[in-house]
Order: structure tokens, then C-alpha cells, then sequence
């Protein structure tokens, strides 16, 4: 065992492989100090990430490549390397599942419009939406092992995972709550954030190197999906309310879902989404204490992350206090999303000025 | 082929069509009667508030034939509406082949219906079904029409709007309380006011409510009311209370100024916690103060707005009639196919059976003689050649005959192959005669 490495007392691992991982976990001295404190999950889940991930990509000649890049990268720069990545099976499916997202939208969009009740249409979106997401955890399995990134770093990959997720917990819950035609919203959002996503390059930056850093990134993430929901089925009351409000009861809204079940989605969403947040709010201050940074950004972040976790706990206080139900719950849900969204975007800024 | 002989609300005015209605029993005796005529050989009886019809199969396949079928209809309706032939023939109408054909396929779907896609005829036209089977005066052919006609009103029904939106107060009510709070099992219908058009409103929102309760001036009515749909009763005073529970208030009191203000829905909504309130306001004047709708969560439909989306319901299901049309024309064009082919089929049965007949009978004869000395296999083989050689030998003349069928001109080979082969004359029935008709799903 050499300085900054770990060596690996995995014997079911082949030799050739495990001289790879070995070349690739390159901790370095700060690493190793905190590494010890790192819960032994994340050790794990980044361990089976890498050795997944060595396995596959031999077959791309990249192995080599990158970790050499890697390691130049952490040399030179110690909060981590950008990668451009385009090989050819992430570009396809990267181009896939936005296609597929968009071919989601465009389902729930005729569905809308159309003057029967089509059902074709509706389940059509539903399987889109549901094809998308696999594909696009594939795409985030597949760069991330490519990148040996933990999917879960970094404000690319955070994007990606949150529209899997929304359209996960969508998947789930339309069933629930009969709201499929409110995948009208959450797919061209799923998209958004797929785009997004791409415009910010993946980092390896910050690693998770304590307990307190892969919690407030998880329940920001899970928090974060749920919002889109809530969001989504805020603007479906919104519209529906509208069209029911100018009396116009054969439009777009006679396919929306009912106004008390839109409103009753959206508390639910909000009120799942409300406690990760909370956590998110609190390992977040947490960490930033520790780190000491005190750059715009951050500041800036931290702001629009307290005023998000104020606005949500107002819309949910005064419903269950003075019953603010319907359009005022679905206007501050959709100024709270609004919020959270700032906070991503300013990661997304961020991406871009430290580059 | 197929007659239809009827009047409906098109041809007949109600004077008529009262006339011919009846009850199961006088209904099955129709059915009876016309069963038991000798010029038909298939029949079954509609009868509904709006038409009353006899689809029928004549026996014989001549003019004549279909000329004394359509006479005996003629009279058992006659006999049936107690009303003389001379009265009756003015407003009935009767169709033939094809024409009939069609009309029992426009009938079951809904597009000769006098609210155009009402999904009742439907129902209608399967229980005429059961009752012919019933009595078994259904065979293949008029069965497998009428099966062709459901499958028919169940492709309009899928594949175009004509049933959808909604074409009625009461069910643009319902429509209404479904868009606010979707199914209505948990909900509470108020009816505000106990009159006639109350206990409608009832019938149709209240069907799947939870509750139905009862607000007006006289308790009296109220408690009647209220009664019969197991719910509740309240006077007048008690509005405020009532509103506070109740979901969905259907508003008919006769009250010349309005019952519900803007001040009593804003107290009450405070008092609800901004649960939402639907008004369907179907009095004239109103009851609802208009302004009410401006209140959020708050919904308040009155009687223009409500005949405003019956207009637009059916203006959109008139739009949906050429595309229904469309498939009732393509499904009419296969039934004939059909149909058709089995005309040809007796001209295919006799020509199988003399090239058969024949081949074996030379072949018998050539066996008993010179091949007399061939064991039992060898003459087995040759009567498998014989087989086979009929079948290589028809294959191409049946189908084309089929194919022809088809095409609608296959009378003229049918009697041409006749006339080569010197076929006998046979009865032009299908060969699945004695079969059952085919089971409703």
C-alpha cells in the first residue's frame, strides 16, 4: 500500500481489475483523514459504482484515460476536474430519453386537446414518461460509471437524479391519486431539468467526505421530486380552476383530474417533500459551518434555500390553520418551487464561475 | 336479406308512436305472433319511447317473397298499435338489403337517435336480441346482422366523440360536481328548495351522493322530500348551518330575490375552511347571488350557463357524425361481403359435389372391373387421390366465386356455372342453417 492509496482486500476481485481500482481511488492526504469518518455506505455504494463501472467500460479503451486525466485533475486542482463527457452510447441515450420526454409531453398535450376522451393518448404519456426515466437512470448509471463519479455529486448529476425521481414518484402516485394527466407538467420538467443538467459539466468537486454531506444532497434530491409534483399539480388546479371559474366546462379542464384531488395531490406532495426539506435545510447549514465558505453564491443559496423552507411551511401552517386551500396554496407552492428552483440554478452558475 | 319495417319519432308524431307501447308481456306477444308468420323466417321487435321496429328475414329470396314478408309485418303492427293499415302506412317507412342493413347498424349506434349518441338504445337493441333468441326466433343471418350492429355501435362509441359531453341540465350538473370534486360518493348534495325540479335534480346528482339533504321555506315539502332520498330536512333558517356541510347545492327555491348572498358564502366559507362549494342554479329568477362565483374555491353555474354547455355538447357530437357515418358505411360494405358470399355457396356446394360424385363413381366402377384384384390400401389411396384432385381442381373457381361474391356480381357466374355443369337448382340458404346465433358478449 502507497501513500494516497488504498488497497483493496477484495480477493474475488481479478487482479488486472483491482489494479485498476487501486489506481483510481485515489483518496488523497484531506480524503483520508475525513475518509475514515465516512459512513461505510457511501464507501460502498462508490465502491460498487467503480468496480461496475471498471467492468463495463474496459470494453470503451476509456479506463485508462480518464483516471489519468483524473488524477492529473486533482493534482492541479484539489476541488475537483470537469469532464466534458460525449462517448457515443451516453450521447444516444441521452438523446433518447429527451426525445422520449418529449414525445411524454407531447402525448399529454394531444390528450388535452383532443375532443374525445381519449385514454390511448393519456396511457400513452404514462408509458413515455416511465421509458424516459429508465433511460435516463440509465444514462446517469452509465456516465457516472464512466466518470467514476458518484451520482449524487455535483449539481449535474443532481439535476438528472431529481427528474428521474419526479417522474419515479409520479409513476407512482398517478395511480394513487388518479392525476395522469398531470404528467402534462411533469414531463416538459423532467426535460428542463435533463437539459439542465447538461449544461452544467460533471464534477467530481466536492466529495462526499463526511455523514453530513450525502444526506443534505439525498433529502434535497427526494424533497426536491416531490416539489416538482407539487408544482405540477398546483398549475393543473391553477388552469382548471380558470376554466371552471370562466365557465368553461368542456376544455382542457374536463380532462385535468378533479379540482379537490389536484389540491389534495398537491398538499400530499408538499407535505411528504416538506420534512426531506427541513433536513436538507439543516445538514446544509450544518456543512456550510464547517466548510467556512463565504462566497456571493453561497450566501446567496443559503437565502433562497431558508426563504423556500419558509414559504412551504407557510402555505402548509396556514392551510391546516385559516384553511388557505385551492388557488393561495397553489400560488405559494408554486412561488416555493420557484425558489428551490433559484437555488438550483445558482448551483448550476456556480458550475460554470469555478470552471 | 334483411327488411326493416317501423316508424319513430322522424316518421310518426306521438299520438302514434303511444300507441304502440307495451309492456314486456304485450311485447313478447308481438314477438310471438310475428314469429309465428310463415312469410319470415328470422324476426325480431324493438319497441322504445321513440321508435317501434321489425327487423325481419323473409323466407324465399324472391320479390315476392320479401313483398309478402313486409305485408305480414305490416299487419301484425297494425294489429298491435290497434290502428287501421290505411293510418298506419303513411308513417311507416321499410328498407331492404343493404338500406336495412344500414339502418340497424345506425339505430344500435346511436345516430338515429333523437338526442344524437344517448347510450340507452344501445341497451334497447340487446334487450330486443335476448328477447328473440329467447324465443328462438333468431338465426344465423339477422343474428349475425344484429351481433355486427353492436360491434359496430361499440367501434362509434370508442373511435369517435358521439357520446360524449354532455347533453342535458342534469347531467352537465353532474358533470359539474365531478370537474370540483370527482366521484361523489363522499359528498353531500344540499337541494335548496323541495319543488319538481329539486326532486329531478336529486335523481340524477344524487344518484352516487353520499348524502342528500333538504333545505326550504316549508318544512313540510322539505321533510317529504328528504324522505324519500333517506336524507335529511331543515327549514329555511338553518341555510347557513346547511351550507357548511353540504357540497354540491342545487338551488330551485321560487324565491323572487336571491337566497344566497355574497356575505352568507363568504361567513360560510370561513366557517368551512375553504373546503370548496358548488352551486347549480337552476332557478329562474336566480337564487345565487351572481358574485358569489368571484369568491375562491367557490363555483356558482346558473341555468344560462348550464344550457350553454348543453348547446355545445351536442353541437360537438353533431360534429362527430360524418366520422361515426364513415364506420357504419365500411361496416355495412363487410356485412354485405358476407352476405353475398353465401349466395354463391349452394352454386360451390353442387359443384363440389357433382365433380366428386362423378370422379368416385368412375372410379367405383373401374375398381369392381379391371382393378377389381387392387387390396384394401391401394383403393384407399385412390379414393385420397380422387380427394385431392377435387380439392386442386375447385380451389381456383371457389374462390373466385367467393371473390366475386364480394364484388357484388357473382350471381351472373353462380348461373353460369350452373348452366356448364348442369348443376341442379338449389335453395339459396346458408350452410349454417341450424346454427345458434352468435352469443352477446
Amino acid at each position: 500500500m502507497r501513500n494516497g492509496r488504498v488497497a483493496l482486500g477484495l480477493r474475488f476481485v481479478q487482479p488486472r481489475i483491482r489494479e485498476q481500482i487501486e489506481i483510481r481511488i485515489d483518496i488523497g492526504r484531506r480524503n483520508r483523514r475525513l475518509g475514515r469518518k465516512r459512513s461505510r455506505l457511501v464507501r460502498l455504494l462508490e465502491l460498487a459504482i467503480i468496480v461496475a463501472g471498471t467492468r463495463s467500460m474496459r470494453s470503451f479503451g476509456r479506463v485508462r484515460a480518464a483516471t489519468d486525466e483524473r488524477q492529473r485533475g486533482e493534482k492541479e486542482r484539489p476541488h475537483g476536474v470537469r469532464t466534458i463527457l460525449r462517448t457515443p452510447l451516453v450521447t444516444a441515450l441521452l438523446y433518447l430519453t429527451a426525445a422520449t420526454y418529449a414525445a411524454a409531453a407531447f402525448a399529454f398535450l394531444v390528450h388535452l386537446a383532443g375532443r374525445a376522451k381519449s385514454v390511448g393518448t393519456l396511457r400513452a404519456g404514462v408509458w413515455l414518461i416511465g421509458g424516459g426515466a429508465v433511460l435516463h437512470a440509465t444514462h446517469i448509471i452509465v456516465s457516472s460509471m464512466i466518470l467514476n463519479i458518484c451520482p449524487i455529486k455535483g449539481i449535474h448529476f443532481a439535476l438528472s437524479v431529481v427528474s428521474v425521481l419526479a417522474c419515479a414518484a409520479f409513476l407512482v402516485m398517478r395511480a394513487r391519486y388518479r392525476i395522469d394527466a398531470v404528467g402534462v407538467i411533469v414531463a416538459p420538467l423532467a426535460l428542463t431539468f435533463l437539459v439542465g443538467s447538461q449544461a452544467a459539466h460533471a464534477e467530481s468537486g466536492a466529495s462526499l467526505k463526511s455523514a453530513v454531506l450525502p444526506v443534505h444532497i439525498l433529502a434535497n434530491l427526494f424533497g426536491e421530486a416531490l416539489f416538482v409534483l407539487a408544482f405540477a399539480a398546483a398549475v393543473a388546479y391553477l388552469v382548471a380552476d380558470k376554466q371552471l371559474k370562466k365557465k368553461n366546462v368542456v376544455g382542457v379542464g374536463s380532462r385535468l383530474p378533479p379540482l379537490d384531488v389536484l389540491d389534495r395531490a398537491e398538499h400530499a406532495f408538499l407535505l411528504a417533500g416538506f420534512p426531506l426539506l427541513t433536513v436538507g435545510i439543516i445538514t446544509g447549514a450544518l456543512w456550510a459551518s464547517r466548510v467556512e465558505s463565504g462566497s456571493a453564491s453561497d450566501i446567496a443559496r443559503s437565502l433562497f434555500g431558508y426563504a423556500t423552507w419558509a414559504l412551504f411551511a407557510g402555505v402548509l401552517l396556514l392551510r391546516a390553520w385559516r384553511g388557505w386551500r385551492g388557488k393561495r396554496a397553489a400560488y405559494g407552492t408554486i412561488a416555493g418551487f420557484a425558489f428551490a428552483f433559484v437555488v438550483l440554478v445558482i448551483y448550476l452558475v456556480r458550475s460554470f464561475t469555478v470552471a | 336479406m334483411i327488411v326493416v319495417v317501423g316508424l319513430s319519432f322522424r316518421t310518426a308524431p306521438v299520438e302514434v308512436r303511444e300507441r304502440f307501447a307495451s309492456d314486456g308481456t304485450a311485447l313478447e306477444q308481438v314477438l310471438a305472433r310475428l314469429a309465428s308468420r310463415e312469410e319470415l323466417d328470422e324476426v325480431m321487435f324493438l319497441s322504445t319511447c321513440n321508435r317501434v321496429e321489425v327487423m325481419a328475414r323473409p323466407k324465399g329470396n324472391t320479390d315476392a317473397d320479401r313483398a309478402r314478408a313486409l305485408k305480414a309485418i305490416r299487419e301484425v303492427l297494425a294489429d298491435h298499435g290497434k290502428i287501421g293499415t290505411p293510418d298506419l302506412e303513411p308513417v311507416l317507412y321499410e328498407k331492404e338489403a343493404e338500406e336495412a342493413v344500414r339502418h340497424v347498424f345506425r339505430v344500435t349506434a346511436s345516430l338515429d337517435s333523437m338526442v344524437l349518441g344517448e347510450p340507452q338504445i344501445l341497451g334497447q337493441v340487446k334487450g330486443a336480441y335476448d328477447a328473440a333468441v329467447a324465443a328462438g326466433s333468431l338465426r344465423s343471418f339477422l343474428g349475425r346482422a344484429v351481433h355486427r350492429a353492436f360491434s359496430v355501435a361499440k367501434r362509434v362509441r370508442t373511435e369517435t366523440a358521439l357520446g360524449a359531453g354532455t347533453v342535458s341540465i342534469s347531467s352537465v350538473a353532474v358533470e359539474l360536481s365531478r370537474r370540483v370534486f370527482g366521484e361523489l360518493d363522499e359528498r353531500t348534495v344540499l337541494l335548496l328548495g323541495a319543488g319538481e325540479m329539486a326532486e329531478a335534480a336529486a335523481r340524477s346528482i344524487g344518484k352516487t351522493a353520499k348524502e342528500i339533504r333538504v333545505c326550504n321555506r316549508s318544512m313540510e315539502r322539505a321533510a317529504t322530500l328528504a324522505q324519500r332520498f333517506g336524507g335529511a330536512a331543515s327549514p329555511l333558517t338553518d341555510l347557513e348551518t346547511e351550507l357548511c356541510v353540504a357540497d354540491v347545492v342545487v338551488a330551485s327555491t321560487g324565491s323572487p330575490s336571491f337566497v344566497v348572498t355574497r356575505d352568507l358564502v363568504k361567513r360560510v366559507m370561513k366557517r368551512r375552511r375553504g373546503r370548496a362549494l358548488l352551486f347549480v342554479d337552476i332557478a329562474v329568477p336566480r337564487n345565487v347571488e351572481p358574485n358569489v362565483h368571484t369568491i375562491d374555491n367557490v363555483y356558482v353555474f346558473d341555468i344560462d350557463d348550464l344550457q350553454q354547455q348543453v348547446a355545445l355538447g351536442l353541437e360537438a357530437r353533431k360534429a362527430e357524425v360524418t366520422s361515426a357515418e364513415k364506420i357504419v358505411e365500411h361496416e355495412v360494405g363487410q356485412f354485405l361481403v358476407w352476405a353475398r358470399g353465401l349466395d354463391v355457396q349452394p352454386a360451390i356446394v353442387a359443384l363440389r359435389a357433382k365433380t366428386k360424385g362423378t370422379l368416385v363413381a368412375e372410379l367405383e366402377r373401374t375398381l369392381q372391373g379391371r382393378l377389381k384384384h387392387l387390396p384394401e390400401g391401394d383403393r384407399a389411396a385412390l379414393l385420397q387421390m380422387v380427394e385431392s384432385a377435387t380439392n386442386k381442381l375447385l380451389h381456383a373457381p371457389t374462390t373466385r366465386l367467393r371473390r366475386a361474391a364480394g364484388d357484388g356480381d357473382a350471381q351472373e357466374l353462380a348461373a353460369v356455372i350452373k348452366e356448364l355443369f348442369e348443376l341442379p337448382t338449389l335453395e339459396a340458404t346458408d350452410d349454417s342453417e341450424e346454427t345458434e346465433p352468435p352469443p352477446l358478449q
